[in-house]
C-alpha cells in the first residue's frame, strides 16, 4: 500500500472526520465486516489468503448439527436494509411455502435409492 | 454406522450450490436428505467459514473460542436460512460460489452483532440489541464531504499501526472498542443511544468512559501515523 503522508490535511479534520476514515479504512481492510461490494470482495479474498486450519471443535459436521445454534432464541434477518445493500443482486428465493421442485424430488429419491442399495 | 456413512461418501458431493440449498429448504419432509446436504455444504465451506470468523474475532478477547462458536452458528445459521438464498439468473458456477460467500459473510456479521450484544454466557461482551445500520456507505459519505478524491490509498493509516494499536489495549477496553466498530453507524460514526446505554451496562462504565476509551484507541491509531507516538 502507497502511503503519502499529508499532515495539513489530516490536522484539519476533527476527531469524528478521522472516525469515519479510520472506519472505512478499517472496512477495506478486513478489520470489520464489509459494507460495499468492493469490501466484500477484499474481505473474501484476505480470508481465502489466510492459511488456516480447521479447529477439531470444527471438523465434524454432524457434531456442529447435533450442538445447534448457540443463543437458538430468536431468528437470523437477512433481509434488513444493511445486507440488501450488498445483496442487489442475490434475487430472494421464491421457494417458501411451495411445493419441492419435481427435479429435486427426483434427486432425492434417486440418491436414497442409492444408498439402500449401497447397504 | 449412519454417521460413518454421512462422513465417508457424501452422495450429494457432486451437487450445485442451488440445489444443495434446495435439499436444506426441505428440512421438515426430509430430514435425511437435509443431513446429507448439510455435510456437503460443511465439506465446501466451512474452510472459508472458519477463515472469516477467525478474522473477524481476531482482535476480541478470547478470540478462538469466540471464532468457534461463530463459525458454527454460521454453518446452522446458512443451513436453516437456505430458502433465502437465491443467486441472480445467469450466473456460472464460480460466480454463484462467490455470492454464496458473499452470504456466508452477511450471515456472520448478523451473528457477530447477537454475539455482542446477546450472548449472556460470553461475559466478555456486551449485552447490546441489535440494530440496523444505514445502508449509505462510509465511501459515499467521505466523498459527499469532499475528503476522497482518485488517490483513495494515500491518507496516512497503515495496517500495521492499526494492529498495534489493538494489541496494545487490555482485553475489556479491546473489547470495547471491537464492539463498538461492530455496532457504529459507519455513514456517520454514530453509535445509537440505546446501544452505548447497553455497553455501559454491560462493562458497569458510562458512556463518558466508553467513549474515552474508543476516542484514546483512535487517536493512538492517528497519532501513529502522523508519527508523534
Amino acid at each position: 500500500m502507497k502511503i503519502v503522508k499529508n499532515n495539513e490535511q489530516e490536522q484539519n479534520l476533527d476527531d469524528q472526520s478521522f472516525e469515519t476514515k479510520l472506519l472505512k479504512f478499517l472496512g477495506e481492510n478486513a478489520f470489520i465486516f464489509p459494507e460495499t461490494q468492493q469490501e466484500m470482495k477484499n474481505f473474501i479474498n484476505t480470508c481465502e489468503g489466510t492459511a488456516l486450519e480447521l479447529p477439531e471443535a470444527l471438523k465434524d459436521p454432524l457434531a456442529i448439527l447435533k450442538r445447534g445454534i448457540k443463543n437458538p432464541n430468536r431468528e437470523i434477518d437477512l433481509n434488513n436494509e444493511e445486507t440488501k445493500t450488498i445483496e442487489d443482486n442475490l434475487a430472494q428465493a421464491a421457494r417458501e411455502g411451495k411445493e419441492i421442485p419435481s427435479h429435486i424430488q427426483k434427486k432425492m429419491e434417486d440418491k436414497r435409492k442409492t444408498i439402500e442399495d449401497q447397504d | 454406522m449412519e454417521q460413518q456413512k454421512l462422513r465417508n461418501k457424501n452422495p450429494y458431493q457432486d451437487e450445485s450450490i442451488e440445489d444443495l440449498l434446495l435439499f436444506l429448504s426441505y428440512k421438515e419432509q426430509y430430514p435425511e436428505e437435509y443431513q446429507h446436504a448439510f455435510v456437503e455444504i460443511h465439506r465446501r465451506y466451512m474452510g472459508f467459514i472458519n477463515k472469516a470468523c477467525h478474522q473477524i474475532c481476531k482482535f476480541f478477547s478470547n478470540n478462538e473460542e469466540f471464532a468457534i462458536d461463530l463459525a458454527g452458528n454460521v454453518l446452522l445459521q446458512a443451513c436453516q436460512n437456505a430458502i433465502q438464498f437465491e443467486a441472480a439468473k445467469g450466473l456460472t458456477k464460480t460466480e454463484v460460489d462467490e455470492k454464496f460467500k458473499e452470504w456466508l459473510v452477511i450471515i456472520a456479521k448478523e451473528e457477530l452483532k447477537w454475539f455482542t450484544s446477546h450472548n449472556p454466557e460470553r461475559k466478555n461482551y456486551s449485552s447490546l440489541d441489535s440494530i440496523s445500520l444505514e445502508t449509505t456507505t462510509a465511501s459515499d459519505d467521505l466523498n459527499g464531504m469532499g475528503m476522497l478524491t482518485q488517490e483513495t490509498d494515500t491518507y496516512p493509516i497503515t495496517k500495521e499501526s492499526v494492529t498495534q494499536v489493538l494489541e496494545s489495549l487490555k482485553p475489556r477496553e479491546r473489547d470495547i472498542v471491537m464492539t463498538y466498530l461492530t455496532h457504529v453507524h459507519r455513514k456517520n460514526a454514530h453509535l445509537p443511544d440505546e446501544v452505548m446505554e447497553e455497553l455501559c451496562s454491560k462493562y458497569g462504565t458510562t458512556s463518558f468512559n466508553v467513549r474515552k476509551i474508543k476516542q484514546r484507541a483512535f487517536d493512538k491509531v492517528r497519532k501513529l501515523n502522523e508519527g508523534k507516538a
